[in-house]
């Protein structure tokens, strides 16, 4: 009970969170719109090349691929940002307070900051669709079912990136990075299971992009392994991110920036 | 009742050791207002930092009401604290909310806090402010924010670290009222102050650091007719006692 009214607030306030990030937000969905544009620009210039099936495909993979990115860098840096921008006002401190441990209010707000991040996303397909003149149906059932595994893996290796920014401090440069690890991580022939496939973030990605986009179907065995993989990397993620908060308390630096 | 038993830290820096705060003993009654002082870098935010958890202590226990610090989640839900320096409120929130997600953090039923925050928007004359956005506030404002929203809470231990820090003397002033008002609600208030004439006039007992040393835990009075020599003022007192204490 006390959790669902921790709970519950932390979607209040996420959602007047949102409401006064309004412009920030715009600004981000203008962005990602202009980037859509470029892209199909860049691909239907390559239209004499190839047959129109083949650039039917690519059209669906290069928008699914870029739903997923942003799914992806925004699910890691809810978490990661959260946790550095608390360290630097005070309010981590405030979180770890709480009864029930910085952990779970973090990942509280992760949650409803996610499930906005995916509505913004749902509009914003139909208008890209729109923008590159290239219709194709989207499996939306299918859709969910391969996000929440993908929201987990990605919410992890925020935690992860989180304790890096409690142990180091300085990891802003880093964070840029991430972009570019994300990217390669999407592309990794993690399919069928090899070694790959145990990388974070990577197997569910590409599943996304090999179901959605080309219409490849998948078995429910697959769904499993992908939801005990997200399962993992979420709890590894908390586990280090426990760890570098206990280092943290030992060396007495949390909040020190 | 806090007790605070062998309670020390030490920082490695590389092969360097700093010893922060040096073993000590501290039991505080319910209702007790505590103040620790000392100059800058005694160990009071260290152990101010440890009594929520935030340090982890080299050695010692501490212990409320036969709770441990390290049964952590029933620990902390009796606890509130105002950091020293940092910001501690959510900037892009308004007095009203940043109170209303501080008792939701805690678990908090709205039944058990609308009319606590109603009560402490009042008493600390946020009332104006209640709809701004805590960033436009000015800085004594958004220390009584962020004061209120631990109030809020009716914690049994408050901790407050440099609550005065970068205020004006009549907000700072404002601020002791405050924080003298909260006395005998049974509750255990420990603050880090210089405020000599508000440790006078409401601190019970003063518990005075220096170099990571406890060198002594006295009552005002005791301070002064100790150390006074016939001066009367606290400071005065003080000022001779850390010059003398070598401990
Ligand atoms: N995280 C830390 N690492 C190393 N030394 C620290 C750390 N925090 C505090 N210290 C040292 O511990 C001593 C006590 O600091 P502090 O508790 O902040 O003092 P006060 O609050 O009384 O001014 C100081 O010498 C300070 O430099
Ligand atoms: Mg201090």
């Amino acid at each position: 009970m006390k959790f669902l009214w921790m709970f519950t607030s932390e979607i209040k306030y996420g959602l007047i969170m949102q409401k006064r990030y309004l412009f920030d937000i715009l600004a981000g969905i203008v962005n990602i719109l202009l980037f859509v544009i470029f892209i199909q620009l860049g691909i239907h210039s390559l239209q004499g090349d190839i047959s129109s099936a083949a650039l039917g495909t690519k059209l669906s993979s290069v928008i699914i691929g870029f739903f997923t990115f942003i799914v992806i860098s925004s699910g890691i840096m809810l978490v990661a940002n959260n946790i550095t921008e608390g360290a630097t006002t005070g309010t981590l401190e405030q979180t770890m307070l709480t009864p029930f441990g910085a952990e779970y209010v973090l990942l509280s707000r992760t949650i409803v900051g996610s499930v906005v991040n995916l509505l913004i996303c749902l509009i914003l397909i139909p208008i890209s669709m729109l923008i590159c003149r290239h219709w194709f149906s989207i499996d939306i059932g299918m859709l969910f079912v391969l996000l929440v595994p993908l929201w987990l893996s990605c919410w992890g290796v925020g935690f992860i990136l989180g304790a890096f920014a409690l142990i180091f401090k300085r990891v802003q440069s880093f964070m840029n990075l991430t972009q570019f690890l994300i990217l390669s991580l999407m592309v990794v022939p993690s399919y069928p299971f090899n070694l790959y496939s145990l990388l974070p973030i990577s197997s569910e990605a590409t599943t996304m992009n090999r179901v959605l986009a080309v219409g490849n179907s998948v078995t429910s065995e697959w769904v499993l392994f992908l939801y005990l993989h997200g399962l993992i990397y979420l709890i590894l993620g908390i586990l280090i991110f426990k760890l570098g908060e206990r280092y943290a308390c030992n060396k007495g630096i949390l909040g020190q920036y | 009742m806090l007790e605070i038993t062998n309670l020390s830290k030490t920082f490695k820096i590389k092969s360097r050791e700093i010893k922060a705060v040096k073993p000590y003993d501290l039991t505080i009654n319910k209702g007790e207002v505590v103040a620790f002082i000392g100059p800058n870098g005694a160990g009071k935010t260290t152990s101010i930092k440890m009594l929520c958890g935030l340090v982890t202590p080299t050695t010692g226990n501490i212990c409320l009401c036969d709770m441990t610090i390290s049964k952590r989640s029933k620990y902390l839900s009796q606890l509130g604290a105002v950091l020293e320096g940092a910001r501690n409120i959510y900037w892009r929130l308004n007095p009203f909310e940043n109170m209303e997600v501080f008792c939701r953090m805690r678990g908090l039923a709205p039944k058990v806090y609308l009319d606590r925050i109603d009560h402490y928007i009042k008493l600390l004359d946020l009332e104006k402010y209640k709809t701004i956005e805590c960033r436009y506030l000015s800085r004594g404002n958004q220390q009584k924010v962020a004061i209120a929203c631990i109030l809020a809470l009716n914690a049994e231990v408050l901790l407050l670290d440099e609550p005065t820090l970068g205020l004006d003397i009549e907000m700072s002033h404002r601020m002791m009222e405050i924080i003298s008002g909260e006395k005998s609600k049974d509750r255990i208030i420990i603050v880090t102050t210089h405020d000599m004439e508000f440790i006078e006039q409401t601190v019970d007992r003063v518990v005075a650091f220096k170099d990571g040393n406890v060198f002594f835990k006295s009552t005002p009075t005791e301070i002064i007719s100790k150390f006074g020599n016939g001066d009367n003022r606290l400071s005065t007192a003080y000022l001779k006692a850390i010059k003398e204490e070598t401990l």
